[in-house]
């Protein structure tokens, strides 16, 4: 088994203390890998990310915790402080990056993101006009290049591939949220490149009123792990058994 | 002449997002009569009170019902088993990876059939 946990939008202020430290305390008998997907502070002030640490290290989370930021830990401008001090507590933050996670001989490598808005196809912003709307889209397009990038240089190292983003890649998971606003949930642009690049699983939040399922146009399954749509501590996502490798790999893996 | 409700509702929602004492962008305001209803999902108690208080001073003269839930935070021992589709993500090209469905799928008395449709049947409860 490779049981992977995860949730998004925790959003911890200071008035958290206590509240997530609760929710994990069994997570590392449940799980092998937790992954945090987006939003983790409330405005992304570095009081909020020492909550985030010390509630971690309170629940002796010991299993590998792998992040994303998300837009509210962008909101104070102070990532770089924010990212040290989740660092600091053991937390792998990617960014357009990726890691691996040894779980009982399998390889599994995670790829991630914040992702960013714009739609999905047929009703999605273009690159077209005031520099405001280019750069609103660029952002969408670096984010997933550098998501796609991140995704294949995992892939020969891994068994299994798991993209991590804040934003959505597909209407699906946004299914509950008004249709107004779903191009400031997600783009299309992030769900191509996962495709293009495969992975077997994709992890997202973000959209709090959305729904917990859907599927890649590619066919690869998504999972919105928003608390206030998972309504529990985390979800956790079985991966299924050690890949089968040939015997010499396996043998020395 | 009071402020039209739409205007109301917007200038509300800025201020959940920029008011230090709420920062949060996922409450519905829904400007009903002389009510404003709040629905959505606080982090914290305080911070569903705190978001009532930043709508209160805004929208004088409205009762402010507040409906938002708080982050329901209980940990519990669900899993969702993935099998993993045959036909997508790794396979091409991966050194070491297993092109073989039925290798792939080896754990047999889980192979489903119906790979395209992850289902909420795929739940186990543990």
């Amino acid at each position: 088994m490779t049981r992977v946990a995860a949730v998004a939008d925790i959003h911890v202020g200071v008035d958290s203390v206590g509240r997530v430290a609760a929710g994990l305390r069994h997570v590392n008998e449940r799980a092998d890998l937790l992954l945090l997907a987006g939003d983790l502070t409330r405005c992304g002030e570095p009081v909020e990310a020492r909550v985030v640490a010390q509630e971690l290290a309170k629940a002796r989370v010991e299993i590998p915790v792998v992040a994303v930021l998300g837009n509210h830990d962008h909101h104070a401008g102070r990532t770089a402080e924010v990212v040290g001090l989740l660092e600091d507590a053991g937390v792998v933050v990617l960014d357009g990056t990726a890691t691996t996670v040894g779980i009982d001989g399998t390889t599994v490598g995670i790829a991630g993101a914040k992702g960013f808005g714009g739609g999905f196809a047929g009703a999605n912003a273009t690159a077209f006009g005031e520099p405001a709307m280019k750069a609103f889209v660029e952002e969408t397009r670096r984010e997933a290049a550098r998501l796609h990038d991140a995704l294949v240089g995992v892939r020969p190292h891994a068994d299994r591939v798991i993209a991590l983003l804040h934003y959505a890649p597909v209407p699906e998971t946004l299914r509950g949220e008004r249709l107004e606003i779903y191009p400031f949930l997600g783009s299309h642009l992030l769900a191509e490149a996962i495709d293009t690049a495969g992975a077997d699983l994709v992890v997202h939040g973000h959209a709090h009123n959305g729904s917990e399922r859907g599927v890649t146009p590619g066919g690869i399954r998504v999972r919105n792990v928003a608390q206030p749509v998972i309504q529990r501590a985390y979800r956790i996502y079985d991966l299924g058994e050690p890949a089968v490798r040939a015997a010499p790999v396996a043998a020395t893996g | 002449m009071a402020e039209p409700q739409e205007y109301l509702v917007h200038h509300i929602q800025d201020a959940l997002a920029t008011d230090p004492r709420a920062r949060e962008l996922g409450v519905d305001v829904q400007v009903a009569g002389d009510r404003v209803v709040l629905t959505g999902t606080a982090a914290t108690p305080a911070q569903r009170a705190s978001i009532a208080e930043v709508v209160s001073e805004l929208a004088d003269g409205y009762e402010i019902v507040n409906e938002m839930t708080v982050l329901s935070a209980a940990e519990d021992g669900t899993i969702e088993e993935l099998d993993m589709f045959p036909a997508h993500g790794l396979r091409p090209g991966r050194p070491g990876a297993d092109p073989s469905p039925s290798r792939s799928h080896g754990r047999s008395d889980r192979a489903r059939s119906d790979l395209a449709s992850p289902s909420p049947s795929a739940d186990a409860r543990s």
